[in-house]
């Protein structure tokens, strides 16, 4: 089945789907319809991208032609086919979250418009063709989801949130323009199939120099450390089902961008290009869970999270590069696709995290994890859905996120087949990294669950909150897509295997699932596992001790007495672990990265009095922002002061500038 | 250890008798929870040197445990103040039965302190007290003594009991 087609169905939807939104957006049967008609758009994107991963060989089609832009082309690639079936499965899902999320307003019909034009047009990046088409879809994604943080533009911090994700997009764009400038210059097409098929003519020094600058641009948008500081900006400020489409989507289209460059555009290189891409993603992981672990903003912790989530997606790249470098094809294909697994999971189970942080912020008019607590015996259904994406996320078997993340621990721990011991090292030291995030990252979501579903109740909200009209079906289906992606992980392994085999030309299926369900990381004599039947055992280990207990159970008599707590007179909901007391320990470990700020201020000095009530305050420092972009900010501020005389606004004088730049233009051409 | 009470009772032989009994009744392990409700801590030091090499309960099969989760029997002190009674109160409850309470020195006996808006001035209110250990505070021959009856009243309900067909006491 050619794919293309079904996702031009796919756009011809969420492009109706923007129109009945800012047209009829203000009423609720409008938001209801067209959120039906973009959910339908998903379900097209989804077949469509599946299709696109089945068809396995690429569809090109061009239409117009101009000298000046050249033509729009497009194409469904299997590389992009992951994407695309996550975009739908993303689509439908907040199709299903938006009408009970939303009320029905201007404002709303506005943001529903545009969410779905972002959609299609994060579509148009993923099949696009051309460079022009690339980029032009690229920066109107860009601004769409701008458009998307603006939500509520008169609340505090959010213009500066969207700022500076408008801000660091536009840097990584000329990364990008420059990045695709050079490929084009160099094998003299605009196509992204002929550049890829030319990909020899680049010399290796523009070689690197475009892959570098691809990782940088496309960096931005998937957000790297340095360059994630607009993630835990402009992801609290956007409304839920945006932010869920910010860290499930368009963090994963710098991915994209990346694995673009990396495997289709340019593949192969030497191989500290791979080492450098591989540490970026081992530091962005580290660092990422690292400031997780201390904020108290659901969706900033889970904005961190997609921070490491992204560190550990491009450690696999960094490392399939790696190992190409070294001639090591089958495990270059192997961890390009435990990546891209891994891109598939992230999508499912964070876009499900935000969508329900959404929820919690409905229900308790707060995001702050110090004022929730109790919301399990609240919130029933929510609190189950946030279960399983915790597991996932939290790599946890036998949910998605725990296979994706064995696979690429697999991969690199075979770096001593690189045959370099130095390089060996360094990728298990990449390993050992992602071993750190790992765990931590189970602490974090203890913490990120615990806390607001558990214990008691800390605030009056909280003890209130109720989940009756509250949206469901949204993150019931993407937890549906986790279980599945965990059982069914063989399965879509084996057509994930076939069809990147037109990406990197390696046939992995055999090696990849002898059979039984089970997954083999490349080469067979290194290890193995079955996600289903892990599944299957779990669930049969977990069901002993409940057998035993029905076994031996007493036959009445009992007395039943409540949990012995020390004698405490009455439990206080303060009596509990907060979020940040929780996470203390990393404070004190890593107070190196942190280097918090404590500051203590008393009511009253006086030594022999009571003190009255104490202020206590302690921030960690943010790193990045203060020493990396306030620099670069003020140094911008003081060029701007330095150009200012010349803008006088006297026409005259522009008038002058004119003919000044005209006549150096001029004289430079003579010379 | 030859002391000789005017009873005609003596350590070694009160000693032996309840290794016998705690042995036969309870494999060797029977664990005390102490729980002071307000003591002056002078029946502590008795109790704890109970356990001192000198009468060494640890060999009569006896233990102290902080849980009383994990006790039989529950060796209470002091007259039993107010703010205390709560907690002296869940930790009765959290003990398994069969159990018994030994109130133990003049304080819990209610010789010391009168009722009044601070203590009860005894445990005998706040639960069921099956022994009694007179003293202020008492000496270690009487806290063998009453250890002694309280096991006895702690072997009479297991008697009752029916392990094997898993039923409560009668």
């Amino acid at each position: 089945m050619n794919p293309l087609p079904v996702m031009a169905g796919a756009a011809a939807a969420w492009g109706l789907a923007a129109l009945i939104a800012l047209t009829c957006g203000s009423t609720r049967a409008g938001i209801r319809a067209s959120c039906a008609v973009s959910g339908l758009g998903g379900a097209a994107a989804l077949a469509a991208g599946v299709s696109a991963l089945l068809s396995g060989n690429s569809r090109v089609v061009t239409a117009g032609g101009s000298v000046v832009v050249g033509t729009l082309q497009l194409q469904a690639t299997s590389l992009a086919g992951v994407f695309v079936a996550l975009l739908g499965l993303i689509a439908v899902a907040t199709a299903l979250y938006a009408p009970r999320y939303h009320e029905p307003g201007h404002t709303t019909g506005l943001y529903l418009g545009v969410f779905n034009l972002a959609v299609l047009a994060s579509l148009a990046v993923l099949v696009a063709g051309n460079v022009v088409t690339f980029l032009v879809a690229w920066e109107t994604m860009a601004l769409l989801c701008y458009l998307l943080i603006l939500r509520r533009p008169r609340r505090s911090e959010v213009a500066a949130g969207a700022f500076w994700f408008l801000a660091l997009s536009e840097v990584g764009f000329v990364a990008i323009i420059a990045a695709f400038v050079i490929l084009a210059a160099k094998t003299h097409t605009m196509q992204l199939d002929l550049i890829a098929a030319r990909a020899h003519l680049v010399s290796g020094d523009w070689r690197v120099a475009a892959y570098l600058l691809a990782l940088t641009g496309f960096g931005f948008k998937a957000g790297l450390v340095p360059l994630h500081v607009w993630l835990p900006e402009a992801h609290p400020v956007a409304p839920a089902d945006g932010s869920a489409f910010l860290s499930g989507l368009i963090t994963k289209l710098g991915v994209y961008g990346i694995a673009l460059f990396g495997f289709v555009l340019l593949p192969g290189g030497p191989a500290w290009r791979g080492i450098l891409t591989m540490a970026a993603g081992a530091v962005t992981a580290a660092i990422g869970i690292l400031y997780a672990l201390n904020e108290r903003d659901i969706k900033r912790f889970l904005a961190f999270s997609t921070i490491e989530n992204i560190g550990i997606i491009v450690t696999a790249f960094g490392a399939a590069m790696t190992f190409l470098a070294y001639g090591q094809r089958l495990l270059w294909a192997f961890l390009l696709l435990a990546g891209l697994y891994h891109v598939a999971n992230h999508g499912t189970y964070k876009t499900l995290l935000f969508q329900e942080a959404g929820v919690i912020e409905h229900v308790t008019g707060t995001r702050d994890f110090d004022r929730l607590g109790g919301l399990a015996h609240r919130m029933p259904r929510s609190s189950v859905i946030t279960f399983l994406g915790t597991l996932g996320i939290a790599a946890l078997p036998p949910l998605n996120g725990f296979v994706s993340e064995w696979l690429i621990f697999q991969g690199l721990f075979q770096g001593f087949r690189t045959g370099s011991h130095l390089v060996a090292i360094l990728i298990v030291l990449a390993a050992g990294t992602l071993g750190l995030t790992g765990g931590l990252a189970v602490y974090a979501f203890v913490r990120g669950y615990g806390i607001p579903f558990l214990g008691m109740p800390r605030t009056r909200q909280a003890a209130a909150a109720s989940e009756s009209r509250q949206p469901q079906a949204g993150p019931a289906l993407l937890a549906a897509a986790c279980v599945a992606l965990a059982v069914g992980a063989p399965v879509m392994l084996a057509g994930l295997a076939r069809a990147m085999r037109t990406v990197t030309g390696v046939t992995l299926r055999p090696v990849l699932l002898p059979g039984n369900l089970t997954v083999i990381p490349a080469h067979t004599n290194f290890s193995g596992f079955s996600p289903t039947w892990l599944t299957v055992f779990l669930l049969a280990v977990s069901a002993v001790p409940v057998l035993i207990y029905l076994a031996g159970r007493p036959r009445g008599g009992s007395r039943i007495e409540p949990v012995w707590d020390g004698g405490i007179v009455e439990f206080k909901p303060r009596m509990q672990y907060s979020a940040m007391t929780f996470s203390a320990p990393t404070r004190v470990m890593f107070d190196a990265l942190y280097r918090p700020s404590v500051s203590v201020h008393r009511a009253s000095d006086d030594p022999a009095g009571s003190s009255g009530p104490v202020h206590y305050e302690s921030e960690a420092t943010p790193i990045f922002e203060r020493y990396l972009y306030r620099p670069v900010i003020r140094a911008f501020e003081w060029l701007a002061d330095v150009v200012r005389p010349i803008q006088s606004g006297d026409v005259n004088l522009y008038l002058f500038y004119v003919f000044a730049a005209v006549l150096v233009a001029y004289l430079i051409a003579a010379l | 250890m030859t002391s000789q009470s005017a009873t005609g009772l003596n350590v070694p032989a009160t000693s032996e008798e309840l290794r016998r009994t705690v042995a036969r009744m309870f494999g060797r392990s029977l664990h005390i929870r102490t729980l002071d409700t307000g003591s002056c801590a002078s029946c502590e030091q008795e109790i704890r040197l109970l356990a001192a090499p000198h009468y060494d309960l640890h060999r009569l099969g006896f233990f102290f445990t902080p849980a009383p989760r994990h006790a039989d029997l529950l060796m209470v002190t002091g007259p039993m103040v107010r703010a205390f009674e709560t907690a002296a109160r869940k930790t009765y409850d959290a003990m398994p039965d069969p159990k018994v309470v030994v109130a133990t020195g003049a304080c819990a006996l209610g010789g010391v302190y009168q009722p009044d808006p601070f203590t009860h001035g005894g445990v005998g209110g706040t639960f069921p007290v099956d022994v009694w250990i007179p003293g202020c505070p008492p000496s270690p021959l009487a806290l063998l003594q009453g250890l002694l009856v309280a096991v006895g009243r702690l072997a009479d309900q297991v008697k009752d009991l029916d392990f094997a067909l898993n039923r409560t006491p009668r």
